[in-house]
């Protein structure tokens, strides 16, 4: 059998000043491709646990592999190696407001450019490359924003331009904290459609926190569940098949237009 | 080369400082003299500034006029409006300390206006509910409320009144500045060292008696009975008061010759220029020693040295530095220039450093999350999200270096401030006048693009605190 993904192997983090570790004793393996729901309450330690995924916090103890190589967030280029490789989408939309949309996106192959191509880009953009960030924002159904202010977005399209900026990164694994916390549920829904079916057609792994199990069971196969710090239970559902449902409003739509 | 030579030659006469303690002691006086003027002015500038803050605050009638009055006195460079009170007071220290009042009363009494008008509302609309007038509402509610932070952010111009006082003597108005003056006509530039050593000192403690102050406003009592013997005691006799109305009289009406109007778009050129200029230039420089110095940037081993060296840059006023260069590099905006850059570089670099250190730190977090080095993540993330900021701190400079620009012009930078000063040397005193309105029509026009710009770009305005820094 070829090795997971991602191994995480008795992991223990504690961050600096937390005063007792907010993740212990996690194990878990990940396949290429397969998509996860971390479910459980706030302050379970779901946001720590993705950190310590992406090297952001150094683990206490444990280890964790990806792809092979063992994290570690003291070796700096090792870091950045690592980090290109696991694109993020963070819970707030945090684009760099007074930058274009295209600038936003492109930001996704930060880590594969050298510092001088990346200045380059920053006031001299290529055809190719501007048509690599529109390529991303079509996906994302944003294609007629490219040239946009990254501020002058709504809430759903920043979030959005997140995910295209992800999809530049072509991430093995994707992390996202609560990507639907701030959406009203009807986009939430279409967000995590919109997510899970790109890393479905790019045969990226997610881990996706949430705190709606209904959205957890929706839309993910796997479902681990973690509460104070530890994992307390991890269920695949095989009996229903493994693809996107589409997001409740477009079912109604659908069903309105056949009507 | 050879211009680079004399000036680097004429640096070096600078050193080493003359610390002799004979030299030493012969500095207490006018050591002395500068702080006792400063302190007189400061408290006539509160004992006008208050009850004037209070008048605007309660918006009392007149308060449109009594505004605009401030804004117009604040507009005159604090050196023009020396070099007026010397004119009309004579030379020495009273006429240092008139000066410094009306500059600071004006500028102590837009902030307290500010400050009044930011009061709780709630309070003061029960006092109404009782049926207390206008101004009953401005002493028994207004005050007491905003008392703390009126004695507060009257300290801020502390330090800011010390370093005015030393350019004020410069001119006639006495004391250290007086002082600079003569160790530099005499070219004993060694003991001119140890006049900016004795001022940056100087600045420092009063630096830190503000920070004290700010912690206790409650001690400025104790610092009463000392200012008010200080002003007592600097106070213009009543026959120099008479005096200045004729002096004063004999300004009127301001008028150029048609000489003097075929060279003024040279000398607005020359003013502007060397706004424009050492804005830039201070600018450019202050950049890079904000991304050293700002601490989430910059190891400490590097930042700390960067910021000791910023605060050296800006201890050490324009004009000082001004006097420093022309007499080093010679007469001429060039010199006039690199005085604006150097002080400008010392405090954007200090505002920069702020504002990069404030910015966001979630965008910064994700850029960085995609594996982006350092370069990449202050390219993308930090320089773009501290820009609007960084360009308000340079548009505030600007403003204020319009007026220095006319200040270091006054000690041979040239432009409109050496056509003044040479103007009241030949004591040609209605074109003097003149130099000074247009003086203050370009310090105003220049204000107002500014504001026009910011509002134009939407660049969000400071807290008071920045500002007064």
């Amino acid at each position: 059998m070829a090795p997971p993904l991602l191994r995480v192997h008795r992991l223990e983090v504690r961050p600096p000043g937390a005063a007792t570790s907010i993740c212990r004793d996690v194990s878990f393996d990940l396949a290429g491709g397969e998509r996860v729901a971390l479910v459980g309450p706030s302050g379970a330690g779901k946001t720590t646990l993705l950190r310590a995924l992406n090297g952001s916090v150094a683990a206490l103890s444990g280890r964790i592999d990806l792809a092979g190589e063992t994290v570690n967030p003291s070796a700096t280029g090792a870091l950045r190696g690592l980090r290109r490789r696991i694109a993020v989408i963070p819970q707030k939309h945090d684009l760099v407001e007074p930058l274009r949309v295209y600038h936003n996106v492109m930001a996704g192959a930060l880590g594969r450019w050298s510092d001088a191509h990346a200045l380059r880009f920053l006031f001299w953009p290529l055809a190719a490359e501007l048509g690599e960030a529109q390529a991303a924002l079509e996906r994302v159904g944003l294609g007629d924003k490219l040239r946009a202010r990254a501020g002058t977005l709504s809430g759903g399209q920043q979030q959005r331009v997140a995910i295209a900026r992800a999809l530049v990164q072509r991430p093995l694994l994707l992390l996202a904290d609560e990507p639907v916390a701030s959406l009203d549920p009807r986009l939430a829904h279409q967000a995590l459609q919109l997510l899970c079916r790109l890393a479905e057609d790019d045969g990226i792994a997610v881990i996706c926190s949430l705190h709606q199990p209904d959205l957890a069971r929706q839309y993910f196969p796997r479902t681990i569940e973690m509460e104070a710090g530890r994992l307390v239970g991890d269920r695949t559902r095989d009996a229903r098949p493994q693809t996107v449902p589409a997001a409740p409003a477009m079912r109604q739509e659908r069903a309105a237009r056949l009507a | 080369m050879n211009a680079w030579r004399s000036l680097l030659g004429t640096l070096a006469g600078f050193f080493p400082p003359d610390l002799s303690p004979h030299y030493l002691r012969a500095l207490l006086p006018p050591v002395a003299e500068t702080i006792g003027m400063t302190a007189g002015a400061m408290l006539l500038a509160y004992a006008v500034s208050l009850p004037v803050g209070l008048w605007i605050g309660a918006r009392l009638p007149g308060t449109r006029v009594l505004a605009g009055l401030l804004a117009g006195i604040r507009a005159v460079p604090d050196l023009t409006l020396a070099i007026f009170c010397v004119i009309a007071l004579g030379v020495g220290p009273g006429a240092g300390m008139l000066a410094l009042a009306i500059y600071y009363a004006a500028a102590l009494g837009k902030v307290f206006g500010d400050l009044c008008r930011t009061a709780d509302p709630a309070p003061l609309e029960a006092l109404r509910a009782a049926g207390a007038s206008r101004m009953q509402v401005a002493l028994v509610g207004m005050l007491p409320l905003k008392l703390r932070d009126i004695l507060s952010y009257g300290s801020y111009e502390f330090e800011s009144a010390i370093r005015a006082s030393v350019i004020v003597g410069a001119v006639g108005g006495g004391g250290l500045g007086a002082e600079l003056v003569g160790t530099l006509n005499a070219f004993d530039f060694q003991r001119t060292a140890t006049l900016i050593l004795v001022l940056v000192a100087l600045v420092s403690l009063f630096d830190q008696l503000a920070v004290v102050l700010r912690r206790e406003p409650r001690w400025l009592v104790a610092l009463l009975p000392p200012a008010l013997y200080c002003a007592w005691r600097f106070w213009p006799p009543s026959a120099s008061l008479a005096h200045a109305a004729s002096a004063f009289a004999g300004m009127l009406p301001p008028g150029l010759d048609a000489a003097a109007w075929r060279r003024l778009p040279d000398l607005v050129a020359q003013t502007l220029g060397m706004a424009v200029f050492g804005t830039a230039l201070g600018a450019a420089a202050a950049l890079p020693l904000a991304l050293l110095s700002a601490r989430n940037l910059s190891p400490v081993v590097i930042a700390l040295p960067v910021r000791r060296l910023l605060e050296a840059l800006r201890a050490v006023p324009e004009v000082v530095w001004g006097l420093v260069l022309v007499a080093s590099a010679g007469i001429g905006p060039v010199a006039g220039t690199l005085a604006l850059a150097v002080h400008s570089a010392g405090c954007l670099g200090r505002l920069f450093a702020e504002s990069v250190e404030n910015v966001r730190r979630e965008p910064l977090i994700a850029v960085a999350s995609t594996g982006a080095s350092g370069v990449a993540v202050a390219a993308y993330a930090t320089l773009p999200l501290a820009l609007a900021p960084l360009a308000v701190h340079t548009l505030f400079r600007l403003e204020w270096n319009v007026r220095q620009a006319t200040v270091v012009g006054m000690i041979g930078a040239g432009g409109i401030g050496q056509a003044l000063y040479e103007a009241q040397q030949l004591f040609f005193y209605r074109r003097m006048m003149a130099y000074l309105l247009l003086t203050w029509v370009l310090v105003v026009a220049v204000d107002r693009s500014s504001e026009w710009t910011r509002r134009r770009f939407r660049w969000m305005a400071l807290a008071p605190e920045e500002i007064a820094s």
